[in-house]
């Protein structure tokens, strides 16, 4: 009896015009395989088969969401019918509605966001986990025990429909690559990992080189302590980086500012950071983790710049937060099955600067070198920072020794006025492409002093 | 058995095809295997700017298959509840055993449960949504004529009910059905363009009243307007090492994090815990008794038996500073020749079982808080955290504060902002010094994250003095 999930998608949507309703519905079919093996043994080989609609219906300016995996029409009735009926017990909300019909659009060809002809095998997928852990493993003596390899893969078919008779659809998939490599000495044990994630399998860096790299990270911080409490300039690795670029983007996604909870409320055309800073989000970057050809609410994407030259440009809006701050939606409305859109980000992007990252590490005295964030630490309301963290340790320019059990404290708006290199090197294999960054100074938290 | 209908009723899977599935799981050289049938429901609430304009529903059901042989586990789930999908993923999450011989054929056997920590009348989920709305409504109300400084009250509301059916290798067939809710009230109060929020709340695994009880709303209220009020003459906070205080109850995250998560089985056998090759060991001062407690009625953390139908029982993580046991599944558990202690969990029939906490905290001790205060001469005393992170191999782990103050010569002083703790699981407990009397485990928000698995949670401390903490604020 089973239907394809257009035919669910049509159902659902022909129900809630016949309630004399405006609605949207999202469905979503995937399968994904993830084959872990540690010490050369298999460990784990997992394999899913996911499936579900999402209906978003409008009666005026009520509105309810709902969801269900269960395809049976008699089902899809059944969601629509509650759904229906609990709009009219919620609020009635200014604003609320679909986006104009005429805005819609299906989005560019070309993301290429599917591999064709790409069916692992899980033979295939268990040989480049074992390789990937040998490469790693052989890096160093002291790594000698391991968290794993682990290799996933699968594909997503995303089909969205509105009752105003607006209709797409497109499939992405996905190839990750992970190892953990764990040292021992005398009992203490140090653990990095890396990674390759790719839209298509003949992307992925080779498990040698996925493996070497997981290996050098681990056996770098091998003997890491903590560092003297002291005010010096920090650079964060582009994973680390990463971390920043979310903090900058949740203060300003509309419902943050709309709600009050970000530093960045009412600063549009200020300058926060340094000349020469770029952040914007890019959903149409061609094999992008992120990438999607339509936003959440079928309009189409398009790249948004958030911050140009250390201005702030624009926030991240849906239909509904853009209406409510006066401005039009910046689609980037973002949608799971479950709940109602909101607005969020695809590949985040910090444009890069012209410093290779030996460059910016040469150029520090005494500082540190972040590679890795703990904790929760950022205070989108305030901008506050305080986050544990670990790394190297740079003196005169090179690497001196590893750090851990430290943490980084500051506030976004003075970090990144004293922004003072951009590195040339975006991590490529994240939704977040930041490269090297260093700022003037944080203050770095220790046991010692 | 009256619970079993949903999967009979809704899906034909009668026993006769559960028990045909079973034995495809069993074929060949299998240790273990299970089916874990799922329906789950859930709602969701949005208060903001003085109305609920967001509600959601949500309904999802499937099945997972198990297969484990030496250290493997094959698994396959899928949300098609029929006979062809189902034996589909016990074929293949049986492909990870060796073949051989032919099907297995054990008969099922139904066991009701012998308690049940979380009946309840009616469950929440099933309270008219007018009910939940008007509740929301109050609370905008009441927290917006608390302080004329509040600017904004968003109040998060979410409830769900699951009905799992466990089908053993040993032919058990166990039922649960679990409700759980959890409310969070978060106000925005602002003073001369100082914005500063503040947050509270609770929930458990009981009835819809429990909200309005013991004015268990309006406590939550006053408590986020306070904690966002008092960061609005936040300092900046001190960095360096110094005494901790921590409060009682949700600073038990401490524990969870320190203690709970490098106990957990899977990490030990695999060698990448710091705590590896420890019990016996003196890891904490003899005024710490650390227990992990899937027993206690009503509470978030809580199980009447865990996601492979083991029930749940009170563990001993830290028996007067020396470390004790490890957190099970049965995976772990067998290959460890231990037992396993009920805490094999999953964040539905779409992930793999993995030994996770329930409720996790310290047992009182005697001291006297204010006495525990009074002791510090400088130091900072945290009562409310974001939450935290560990990387269990090294024991390293952070927390950072929502709500911390100075303590000066044994006062407690002015609030500071933004101080991060950080600390090595193995070491900082042989660090107290003091143990309150005042065990209390926080109110049910808690959720636990590993390897992409989200689970709910109880935490809990009793005030206690740390000698020596790294505290990373921004004054040197």
């Amino acid at each position: 009896m089973s239907t394809t999930m257009q035919e669910s998608l049509e159902h659902v949507l022909a129900r809630v015009r016949a309630a004399g309703a405006e609605g949207d519905a999202v469905a979503l079919e995937g399968v994904s395989t993830t084959v872990r093996v540690r010490l050369g043994e298999v460990d784990l080989v997992s394999q899913s088969r996911d499936r579900g609609i999402g209906v978003r219906v409008f009666h005026g300016e009520r509105s309810a969401v709902a969801s269900t995996s269960d395809l049976q029409f008699s089902a899809l009735d059944e969601l629509v019918d509650a759904t229906m009926g609990r709009a009219q017990s919620t609020a009635a909300v200014e604003h609320a509605g679909l986006p104009d019909v005429a805005l819609m659009g299906g989005g560019p060809e070309g993301l290429a966001l599917e591999g064709a002809g790409e069916n692992l095998s899980v033979e295939d997928a268990i040989q480049m986990a074992r390789a990937a852990e040998e490469s790693a493993l052989a890096v160093d003596p002291r790594l000698t025990q391991s968290s794993g390899a682990e290799v996933s893969w699968g594909q997503s078919t995303r089909t969205f429909g509105t009752s105003t008779g607006f209709q797409a659809a497109y499939t992405g998939s996905m190839h990750s690559l992970r190892v953990t490599p764990v040292a021992d000495v005398g009992g203490e044990l140090t653990r990095d990992s890396w990674a390759s994630v790719r839209r298509h399998a003949g992307d992925l860096a080779t498990p040698e080189e996925v493996g070497r790299i997981a290996g050098e990270r681990t056996a770098s911080r091998i003997g890491a302590t903590t560092a003297e409490t002291c005010r010096v300039p920090v650079v964060f690795d582009p994973r680390a980086a990463g971390r920043l670029a979310v903090a900058l983007a949740n203060a300003l996604n509309g419902y943050s500012v709309q709600r009050g909870q970000s530093f960045l409320k009412d600063r549009i055309g200020e300058r926060i950071a340094v000349p020469g800073f770029h952040l914007f989000d890019d959903p149409l970057l061609e094999r992008g983790l992120g990438s999607r050809p339509f936003d959440g609410e079928g309009l189409p994407s398009r790249r948004n710049a958030l911050i140009e030259d250390g201005v702030i440009q624009n926030y991240l809006l849906d239909t509904f937060m853009g209406r409510k701050l006066g401005l039009p939606s910046t689609h980037a409305a973002r949608r799971g099955i479950a709940g109602a859109p909101t607005a969020g980000t695809t590949n985040l992007c910090i444009a890069p600067g012209s410093a290779s990252p030996d460059e910016i590490i040469g150029s520090v005295q005494d500082g540190l070198y972040v590679t890795e964030m703990f904790g929760f630490g950022v205070n989108p309301t305030t901008g506050d920072i305080s986050q544990g963290a670990a790394g190297l340790w740079i003196r005169e320019g090179r690497i001196s020794h590893p750090v851990q059990e430290i943490t980084i404290a500051g506030h976004l708006l003075s970090l990144f006025e004293s922004l003072e290199a951009i590195g040339n090197d975006p991590h490529p294999e994240s939704t977040i492409r930041t490269p090297t960054l260093k700022f003037g100074e944080m203050t770095v938290g220790g046991g010692q002093g | 058995m009256s619970e079993s209908h949903w999967l009979k009723r809704r899906h034909s899977l009668d026993d006769s095809i559960l028990q045909s599935a079973l034995g495809g799981a069993l074929r060949g050289n299998v240790d273990d295997a299970d089916l874990f049938f799922e329906s789950s429901q859930y709602e969701g609430l949005l208060l903001d700017e003085g109305d609920v304009q967001r509600t959601s529903l949500s309904h999802r059901e499937g099945v997972g298959a198990r297969v484990l042989s030496g250290e493997r586990t094959g698994y396959a789930h899928t949300d098609e509840l029929d006979p062809r999908r189902l034996n589909e993923a016990v074929r293949t999450a049986n492909a990870i055993a060796e073949q051989g011989n032919a099907d297995q054929s054990v008969s099922l056997s139904q066991r009701q449960g012998q308690r049940d920590l979380y009946a309840v009348g009616t469950s929440p989920i099933h309270v008219a949504l007018t009910d939940k709305i008007a509740l929301l409504d109050r609370i905008d109300i009441a927290a917006r004529g608390t302080d004329p400084r509040v600017k904004n009250v968003t109040v998060d509301l979410s409830v769900e009910h699951r009905s799992i059916v466990i089908v053993r290798a040993d032919g058990l067939v166990l039922h649960d059905e679990r409700p759980l809710m959890r409310m969070m009230i978060t106000c925005l109060v602002e003073e001369n363009g100082n914005r500063q929020t503040g947050r509270s709340g609770g929930g458990g695994r009981t009835e819809f009243g429990f909200f309005v009880e013991d004015g268990r709303w309006e406590r939550w209220v006053e408590e986020a307007v306070q904690q966002a009020v008092v960061n609005l003459d936040a300092v900046e906070a001190p960095a360096g090492k110094m005494p901790v205080v921590l409060g009682p109850g949700w600073p038990g995250v401490l524990l969870h994090e320190a203690i709970g998560h490098p106990l957990e089985g899977d990490f030990n056998r695999k060698g990448t815990s710091a705590f590896c090759g420890m019990i016996g060991q003196r890891v904490a001062t003899e005024l710490c008794t650390v227990v992990d407690d899937g027993t206690l009625p009503g509470l978030r953390g809580s199980l009447n038996i865990d996601d492979e139908g083991t029930p749940t029982e009170q563990t001993v993580l830290i028996e007067k500073g020396i470390l004790k046991g490890y957190l099970h599944d049965r995976l772990n558990a067998r290959l460890m020749g231990h037992q396993t202690t009920g805490n094999g969990r999953r964040q539905s029939f779409g992930h793999v079982p993995m030994p996770r906490m329930t409720n996790t905290f310290m047992l009182a001790g005697e001291s006297d808080p204010a006495d525990i205060l009074r002791s510090v001469k400088r130091g900072i005393y945290a009562v409310g955290f974001n939450g935290g992170q560990v990387e269990t191999a090294s024991g390293r782990f952070v927390f950072t504060a929502n709500e911390a103050y100075l303590i000066e010569d044994g006062k407690v002083t002015a609030p500071i902002r933004g101080a991060t703790l950080i600390g090595n699981g193995p070491e900082v407990l042989k660090h107290v010094s003091m143990v309150g009397h005042d065990l209390a485990l926080d109110e049910g928000v808690g959720t636990c994250g590993k390897d992409g698995q989200s689970v709910p949670v109880g935490l809990g401390l009793p005030t206690v003095r740390i000698d020596e903490m790294t505290v990373g604020g921004t004054a040197v």
